[in-house]
């Protein structure tokens, strides 16, 4: 079919995209067909994305990330059968151990080498064989089981923590999504001009669905503090425990917003220091290296403190050449005029960085002076700077310890009320006051604390339901990876060698009539062998 | 009306309620890598198992092969067997070891010795607010980088231990090992059944004659049985077959 333009209806969508209120998580499409004029939504990039982008080596990662679809039985399958096309033939035709006996005849010689090369011939006979029958199976089996565990019709059959009706797999929403788009299309609701533009669209589907089912899953939690799957519902106990994954995680989040040693990489101010080491002299010891870290930030707050004007003056956005290359010859001349080793140390910090970076380094290091001094609550003085930090921990610490005690201790005793309870005890204890600017500059960003409320109590209960998201695609992965391995051990593996011994002789007869006609005076014989070895 | 469908997913979903299933999926709760990795390697023995237990019953019942030689010729495929499976298991759990040291060796620039990570989560944090958005945390991109890297190393590890335990053990180093300990058994047997068959002959006659000299499937399915040295035209592909010439 010859797809022209994009013109879609996109009422349902911008009215579930609202409902989720996910406005501030997506971008506006640029590649929107200039005709339509709705909410056209791409999901944004994540912060996961960032990282990906920046990671040397994107390409192997990206390679990996397409070989997860060999993890489970479709990957033992076509490994094996690798190794038995590929590899089994060489080590058969040119095994050593196999020859003729020593008084062999040159005729009796070639006949060992004929049989070498006709045994060898059936390994990627049985490759092929496997790879069609036994591989070719787990496709239905899939199809089978998503329908099996997403169709509320059949999903009500299995074990409740088996049912994905309430939060379809992805492979199943893309097949409904895809047959309601054909649907359109052939209807004219729709037109796509290319099969890109199409799977562009299925996949804006297929998550914004994604969302909204997490979206209702998690509104219908805050309403009744159970989860609810068809006409079933998840156990109070289990739901408790998902609450406890998540606080654990919450508080591992929160550990990390303390200030402490693991954010300083000592290897790496030792890089900047020998640098320096040679015209400036510099102690290492001078910049309060110690085993808590604090004595680190203090002696950094000093540094910059000490510095301000300079460092306001210097690094000014407005002086800062725009160009990389004209910034690096800014920065070294810099150091080389600077007189200061605070100075000195700064900017070879902001030279140690990628190019990319350095004008940011420059704008973050000016913030840190107005952080620093927000946390000394207003003038900058070491005391209390010192005092701020040791107020940032035992603030962390308290938070950490009011989230431990929302963890349900008896889950198996817990009902639905004392879920919600939980909830709304979570979402107190995770939200802080955004005119607090000393605890803003802790917590804002860190993914777990939050001001907005509203925004909260929806974010815990999402958050506790992908938990159970990641609970029932574990249970799924079990029972479709023993039931591929029952279907193949039971079914495709005979029919595998069976097909083989039916194939293998009467192929090797077609094609190598040189190899297989040394035996024509005798019949083949039909061996039962098990096991495409 | 029922349908297929109806019919397969009430038997599916009865399998599901057992209790081995509900213990099946405690495992992957607690793992899911390593269980898939696990049943991946079980569900290759088990195919190897079955195969060479098919031998060996065929070898064991096959009444064109001399009573004496059965069990030394199941004794044969019965080894060969053994050798594959235990050799592919020791290869994964050995592969399980080196992927540690493997892995960050292999991808050292993204996630080995040599990333660093500092810059990639400052450049990460500028994207961020080049975006109009506001920029993680540290370690919340800390977080999403671990991420990376577990998936990877997950990945890699799966398709290479399976790889070293069915290419490597199953296909370069089993047939290696097979052929030699072959010949030392079949020497060994032959000498004992020469010896047994020649008491028997003086006492009771030659009752049966000495099957050619027994080949065991060295390399995955290698066999050379001797008749093909000795001038005979036909080329099996397995014990059983030679014995039914």
């Amino acid at each position: 079919m010859k797809v022209e333009n994009l013109s879609q209806n996109y009422v349902g969508l911008r009215q579930s995209y609202r409902k989720s209120g996910m406005q501030s998580a997506l971008y506006s499409n640029s590649n929107v067909n200039p005709q339509f004029t709705g909410n056209y939504v791409k999901a944004a990039k994540t912060g996961s994305d960032f990282i990906l982008d920046l990671i040397p080596g994107k390409k192997a990662i990206e390679k990996m990330k397409k070989l997860d679809v060999l993890k489970g039985e479709l990957g033992g399958i076509l490994i094996t059968a690798l190794g038995t096309g590929l590899v089994a033939p060489i080590f058969i035709a040119y095994n050593p151990f196999v020859k003729a006996p020593k008084d062999a005849t040159p005729e009796e010689k070639q006949e060992v080498e004929n049989t070498k090369q006709y045994t060898a011939m059936r390994q990627p006979i049985s490759a092929v064989l496997a790879a069609l029958f036994q591989a070719g199976v787990l496709n239905p089996i899939d199809k089978c089981l998503d329908k099996w565990t997403n169709d509320p019709n059949y999903s009500k059959n299995v074990r409740v923590d088996l049912d994905q009706s309430a939060l379809n797999k992805e492979s199943y929403l893309k097949r409904i999504k895809a047959k309601e788009m054909r649907q359109e299309v052939k209807d004219g609701k729709a037109s796509y001009s290319s099969k890109k533009l199409f799977e562009e669209e299925l996949a804006r589907r297929v998550k914004q669905a994604q969302a909204d089912q997490v979206s209702d899953l998690a509104e219908q939690l805050n309403k009744t503090g159970r989860i609810q799957i068809g006409q079933r519902f998840m156990e109070d106990k289990t739901v408790a425990e998902f609450i406890n994954k998540q606080l654990d995680s919450y508080i591992k989040s929160a550990e990390k917003l303390k200030v402490d040693a693991s954010g300083i990489d000592y290897d790496e101010l030792k890089v900047h220091m020998d640098k320096l080491k040679k015209g400036a002299n510099i102690d290492i010891k001078e910049f309060g290296i110690d085993q808590s870290g604090i004595g680190f930030y203090t002696e950094r707050a000093r540094m910059i403190m000490q510095n301000e004007e300079p460092i306001r003056r210097l690094f000014d956005k407005n002086v800062l050449p725009k160009g990389e290359k004209e910034l690096e010859a800014y920065l070294k001349g810099l150091l080389n005029t600077s007189e200061s080793s605070d100075m000195k140390l700064l900017i070879q910090e902001v030279l140690d960085h990628t190019p990319s970076v350095r004008e940011s380094r420059c704008q973050r290091t000016i913030e840190r002076i107005d952080k620093i001094k927000r946390a000394c609550g207003g003038e900058y003085s070491p005391k209390a700077y010192l005092q701020s930090m040791l107020d940032r921990n035992s603030e962390v610490d308290r938070l950490i310890k009011s989230l431990e005690e929302s963890r349900i201790q008896d889950a198996s005793t817990i009902k639905s009320k004392g879920i919600m309870q939980v909830l709304d005890d979570i979402v107190k204890k995770c939200h802080f006051d955004v005119n607090n600017q000393k605890l803003s500059d802790v917590l804002d960003g860190s993914g777990v604390f939050q001001s907005d409320k509203k925004g909260l109590v929806k974010k815990v209960s999402e958050d506790i339901i992908k938990q159970y998201k990641k609970f029932i695609e574990k249970n799924y992965k079990g029972i479709n990876q023993i039931t591929k391995v029952a279907i193949g051990v039971g079914i495709t593996l005979p029919i595998t060698c069976t097909a083989l011994n039916w194939v293998y002789p009467r192929l090797m007869e077609l094609c190598f009539p040189k190899l297989a006609g040394i035996k024509k005076d005798k019949p083949v014989v039909e061996n039962q062998e098990g096991g495409a070895k | 009306m029922l349908s297929v469908n109806s019919v397969g997913s009430k038997l599916f979903g009865s399998m599901t309620k057992a209790k081995p299933a509900k213990k099946l999926c405690e495992w992957f709760q607690k793992d899911p890598e390593k269980a898939l990795a696990y049943s991946t390697i079980a569900s290759v023995a088990i195919k190897d198992g079955i195969g060479c237990g098919m031998y060996v019953y065929q070898s064991l019942h096959n009444d064109k092969i001399p009573e004496e030689r059965r069990k030394f010729v199941s004794a044969l495929d019965l080894t060969n067997g053994i050798l594959m499976i235990v050799s592919q298991i020791g290869m994964f759990f050995a592969m399980r070891k080196i992927n540690d040291k493997l892995f960050p060796m292999l991808f050292s620039k993204s996630f080995g010795k040599k990333a660093n990570l500092k810059p990639i989560l400052e450049q990460a944090r500028v994207a961020q607010r080049n975006a109009g958005m506001k920029p993680d945390k540290k370690f919340r991109l800390e977080e999403f980088y671990k991420e990376h890297k577990d998936n990877c190393f997950a990945t890699f590890k799966f398709i290479t231990e399976l790889a070293a335990a069915t290419i490597l053990a199953k296909r370069v180093i089993v047939p290696f090992i097979a052929t030699p300990l072959a010949k030392k058994v079949e020497k060994k047997m032959d000498e004992k059944s020469a010896a047994k068959a020649g008491n028997a002959q003086n006492n009771s006659g030659d009752k049966f004659e000495k099957p050619a000299e027994v080949s065991m499937k060295g390399s995955s399915g290698v066999e050379v049985p001797p008749e093909q040295a000795s001038g005979d035209a036909f080329v099996s592909t397995n014990l059983l077959a030679k014995y039914r010439n």
